[in-house]
């Protein structure tokens, strides 16, 4: 897959009003860890990043399944239009760990945001070729 | 003697509802040569669009078998359907399967990133492309801001800018006034005459008819010539 086309998915994700939600809570919930840090304001806050995520995706639901379609008329494989919708949510994911790294940059919040970020730039890397 | 494009034998599609099996498609049989512009007639439910999308290869019939330039649709994984739809095939569905915040040039260039097709080699086909259809001046211009006959001529800039030797259109015309529709189906007919591509046009509308060199009525899933 070209990696224009990946490059196009993150802009797109991060051009849809579901990710101003995602910015929203991420500033709040950088507020939220420094003030009330505890393990539980962390465990609660993990829950309702993993509501937040759901719900930005759920907002952007036309958008998806526009994108989706539209990749899938031009031929694009099952597998490259399912790791457009990965690179779509991890777009979010990313901007989410960001903050709890800014709040809470513990070895394990560091390690996730890593992890997570090396693997979104080897997804695009990896999967950037060109058919042939 | 005519060139081939499309061979269906014998078609069945069939659909699951409340526990119960439906056929869609009964037994559909059809030929279709290069440069043919087919026309399927029928009203709405009849299986027009699952007879394109199988076509498209976007979906697969259940029995029988479809066989577009050679390629026996049947047979091919989905990765090769994936690859036949950057060649050979191009689909416009009637919402255009566009993507509405890129802008027109994104769209068009969308099939020749999936192909692998140079930047440089890119901007000359897009630029090619949208000239042919009259609609370079709005290549900056985001699809949302598009009027419906603006967009239709952009779903099928991006289906031309591959140069497929089967066009599929769905409903091309629902959405549009008789004189912008008529814009469209004269379009269908430049692009037939101009690159020998084969069209298959599927509406409800029986104005559409007078377009088309073969004409196929489609009723209760049963496909016939008229």
């Amino acid at each position: 897959m070209h990696y224009k086309i990946l490059v196009k998915t993150v802009k797109y994700s991060v051009t849809r009003s579901g990710f101003s939600y995602v910015l929203l809570y991420a500033f709040s919930l950088v507020l939220y860890l420094i003030v009330c840090f505890s393990n539980v304001t962390l465990l609660v806050s993990l829950i309702l990043s993993v509501i937040m995520l759901y719900t930005s995706i759920l907002s952007d639901k036309p958008s998806i399944a526009q994108m989706i379609n539209a990749y899938n008329i031009v031929g694009l494989r099952r597998k490259e239009v399912a790791l457009s919708f990965c690179i779509f949510t991890y777009t979010r994911i990313l901007v989410i760990s960001i903050a709890y790294l800014i709040a809470y940059p513990s070895p394990t919040t560091i390690s996730y945001f890593f992890i997570l970020s090396n693997v979104l730039v080897a997804l695009i890397f990896h999967f950037s070729f060109r058919r042939g | 003697m005519k060139d081939v494009v499309v061979i269906v034998k014998n078609m069945w599609k069939y659909y699951s509802y409340m526990g119960q099996r439906i056929a869609i498609l009964k037994g559909i049989n059809a030929t279709l040569y290069r440069g043919d512009i087919a026309c399927i007639y029928g009203p709405s439910g009849a299986g027009k669009t699952t007879f394109l999308k199988i076509l498209a290869g976007l979906e697969r019939p259940d029995v029988g078998e479809v066989i577009v330039e050679g390629y026996n649709l049947t047979l091919l994984d989905d990765d090769a359907l994936s690859m036949l739809r950057t060649t050979i095939v191009s689909y416009i569905p009637q919402d255009y399967g566009l993507i509405d915040d890129f802008t027109v040039y994104e769209n068009v260039e969308l099939p020749l990133l999936v192909s692998g097709v140079l930047e440089e080699e890119r901007r000359v086909l897009i630029l090619e492309t949208l000239r042919y259809m009259g609609i370079a001046d709005k290549m900056h211009t985001k699809v949302r801001y598009l009027s419906g006959g603006e967009k239709q001529r952009v779903a099928i800039a991006r289906a031309l800018v591959v140069t497929p030797s089967l066009l599929l259109a769905d409903e091309p015309t629902a959405n549009l006034d008789w004189e912008n529709a008529k814009r469209v189906l004269e379009l269908f007919t430049r692009i037939n005459k101009d690159f020998k591509t084969t069209v298959v046009i599927v509406s409800h509308d029986a104005r559409v008819l007078e377009f088309a060199n073969r004409r196929f009525a489609l009723y209760d899933g049963i496909l016939k010539e008229v």
